[in-house]
């Protein structure tokens, strides 16, 4: 990837922490497994565009970072992955600029992986990840935050029953009552087989709200339970994927899935509806609901 | 589902024995008819009949934009302290206003002693996408805080009086439902009204212009997606489409005696032309999903007597005329009884029941028809197929 920076220039130019391995990569960051202030965390990267430099403009970077912070800073759901100890701050390694900051560092595998693997989990498992989602949504909603971004890649599944799943990465979330970040306001943002049908609407600024995290929580956990995305055929970039989105009804969860709770299902089915309205909208009740199956 | 009487003109003892024999399950007042003083000595009396019944008041608010109107027919609104004409910018601009127009309502109801309270609500012309839509929604959303900041305790069910043009363009409809089961604060329920043009005064439900696929297909919606969302639906004047309206999710329907309390129109709040002969009395046959006249039940049941419900008040008709009463009676044990058996917990099972009701009242209907009584053949066979559009397109739009 074109950003990455050379690993011994890394190195060099943070001699105070030990950095073990590179991780993962999406978007505009970069992640590695390092040692920061003597503890295990995740060395986060995320790389300036140097014509955002040139700009008179705060770059666009830096303030999706910032958000994603102050966010974080303000969510204390377990099921949200948390803030490292180390603040962010501006470096330039070899010609590039990036912003540097850790969160906290989490063994275990993306939901991604799982599914790629054609991994089948157990009710319990779906039960409890919806569970995991609909808190987050909660959290979220309180902020006044959407995260837009909720998808397999970004969620963990760890080995802790109390923290059995963590959503990663609100590098995309939206504030809403706050001024938009992204620049060119016709960009949707997102990953386009998670991206809800209202984010394709004209006036999708005005549609999307706590019920498009819903939506794609329930795509999730439906990709997780039966291993299909319904809306991809093919590769993830297909073209028919957007019209997938905005015109087919899924087939009912129960199709793939005849061993899981009808009701369980229905929830699934409900929250992937394409109109908002069809989505039950109240987290409190979903989680009484899911709790009492 | 629930099944209250959407009260009016001249309701002598319907009400009191629609509740004694347990046809209704309350009483929707209306303060056009009836002074502060009078509606508090009805709904005492009402309470004494049986205790826990539901005693609403619709505060008929929409109807303010009529003050001063020289041929308005407000009757007895005008004596009701929240009735008071308040300009629709006024209500845009101060928010304050809608909070004092809840305040007063909210007030009389709780005076007269309603178990439940309705906040008042302006009326959406043509469309959801409009200044008008977005002073309901303010109303919408306070009716909750409002009662509650009056420590009124009593569940607050918000006003939807739409007219029938605004449901059928969906996008702006749906875009509305999307806001209404997003509020922060949403009231226990939601009132709704769709109503017709002015000539549905006297039409009944069957001519009105509420008959039409798109149309109850989005009174559907309505009730299907806040249902999801927790929020109950009670139909004003939703008559013979209850049972359609409960599958789709609805907490309660309201019918009445004269056909003007089954079909929801604004003209009643405008002086008609006036005159014309009293209706005549019918009866609400299931089997035909359609009222006729007693001559012709007569006729038809000597060739067809399954066309019976088979219901306790079809006493009422045999071999003598019914009273209003008794003919107000009849009605609401009818819609009570396929409410009944044709909502489900399953939806889809629920509208497959409608479908099926349908297409008997259209074997039915054909045999009529076979055996000569061809009058308003075509007429009622198009009503039934718009009734059967309604659940498709209803099916459509709930993504079922």
């Amino acid at each position: 990837m074109e950003f990455k920076p050379d690993f011994e220039l890394l190195k060099k130019a943070l001699p105070d922490i030990k950095i073990i391995r590179f991780v993962a990569m999406g978007g505009y960051k970069a992640v590695y497994e390092a040692i920061i202030n003597g503890s295990k965390e995740a060395l986060k990267l995320a790389y300036i565009p140097r014509e955002d430099d040139r700009s008179e403009e705060v770059p666009e970077t830096l303030l999706r970072i910032k958000r994603e912070i102050e966010s974080l800073n303000r969510c204390k759901c377990p099921y949200l992955v948390k803030l490292g100890s180390l603040q962010p701050q501006k470096y330039t390694i070899g010609s590039r600029d990036y912003i540097v900051y850790s969160e906290e560092f989490l063994e275990g595998k993306s939901l991604s992986e799982f599914i790629k693997e054609g991994f089948k989990p157990t009710y319990d498992q779906c039960k409890r990840l919806l569970l995991c989602f609909l808190h987050v949504i909660k959290e979220l909603k309180m902020n006044k935050l959407i995260h837009r971004d909720i998808k397999p890649a970004n969620v963990l599944a760890l080995d802790d029953p109390d923290r059995p799943y963590v959503v990663l990465d609100l590098g995309i979330a939206f504030k809403l009552d706050s001024t938009t970040i992204t620049r060119n306001p016709d960009i949707r943002m997102g990953t386009l087989p998670y991206m809800p049908p209202e984010a394709f609407d004209v006036n999708f600024h005005q549609q999307i709200d706590f019920r498009s995290d819903l939506y794609s929580a329930a795509l999730t956990t439906y990709e997780y339970a039966s291993g299909i995305n319904p809306f991809v055929q093919g590769s993830r970039n297909d073209p028919t994927t957007l019209p997938r989105i905005t015109s087919i009804i899924p087939k009912p969860l129960i199709t793939y899935r005849p061993d899981f709770p009808e009701a369980f299902c229905q929830i699934i089915d409900q929250l992937m509806k394409r109109i908002p309205a069809l989505r039950p909208s109240n987290i409190e009740g979903l989680i009484k609901k899911m709790e009492a199956l | 589902m629930k099944l209250y009487a959407q009260c009016g003109h001249a309701p002598a003892d319907k009400i009191n024995r629609g509740i004694e024999l347990g046809l209704v399950d309350g009483a929707i007042l209306s303060p056009r008819y009836l002074t502060p003083d009078k509606a508090s000595e009805l709904i005492g009396e009402l309470k004494q009949i049986k205790d826990g019944i539901d005693i609403f008041l619709d505060p008929e608010f929409y109807a303010t934009r009529y003050v001063g109107a020289p041929n308005a027919q407000l009757r007895y609104l005008e004596e009701w302290p929240y009735f008071i004409d308040t300009k629709r910018n006024s209500l845009l601009i101060n928010s304050h206003l809608v909070d004092q127009v809840l305040q007063n309502s909210f007030k009389a109801q709780k005076d007269i002693g309603c178990t439940q309270l309705i906040a008042p609500n302006i009326y959406i012309g043509n469309s959801f996408d409009s200044l008008d839509a977005a002073i309901a929604i303010s109303f919408i959303n306070r009716a909750k805080s409002v009662a509650k900041q009056m420590e009124a305790n009593l569940p607050v069910y918000a006003t939807i009086a739409a007219y029938r043009d605004a449901i059928i363009h969906p996008s702006n409809f749906i875009s509305f439902l999307s806001t209404l089961t997003a509020l922060e604060f949403p009231p226990d329920g939601i009132y709704s009204l769709v109503g017709g043009g002015p000539a549905d005064e006297r039409a009944g439900t069957v001519r009105s212009e509420v008959i039409s696929a798109d149309v109850i297909a989005g009174w559907m919606l309505l009730n299907h997606s806040l249902s999801l969302n927790g929020i109950r639906v009670i139909n004003g004047f939703s008559d013979i489409l209850t049972p359609f309206l409960g599958a789709a999710g609805g907490y309660a329907g309201a019918s009445g005696w004269w056909s003007n309390l089954q079909v929801f129109s604004m003209g009643r709040y405008i002086k008609g032309p006036g005159g014309g002969q009293s209706p005549l009395l019918k009866y609400l046959c299931l089997k035909l999903l359609n009222r006729i006249p007693v001559n012709s039940l007569r006729a038809y049941t000597e060739l067809v007597p399954e066309l019976m419900n088979n219901l306790p008040t079809d006493a009422y008709y045999d071999g003598k005329e019914p009273s209003r009463t008794e003919e107000a009676l009849q009605s609401w044990e009818a819609i009570k009884f396929m409410t009944d058996i044709t909502i489900s917990n399953n939806i889809g099972e629920s509208l497959e029941r409608l479908e099926n009701w349908i297409v008997n009242a259209e074997s039915y209907y054909g045999r009529l028809n076979e055996l000569g009584f061809s009058d308003d053949f075509e007429s009622n066979m198009e009503y039934l197929q718009c009734l059967k559009d309604s659940l498709m397109a209803f099916a459509r739009l709930a993504e079922l």
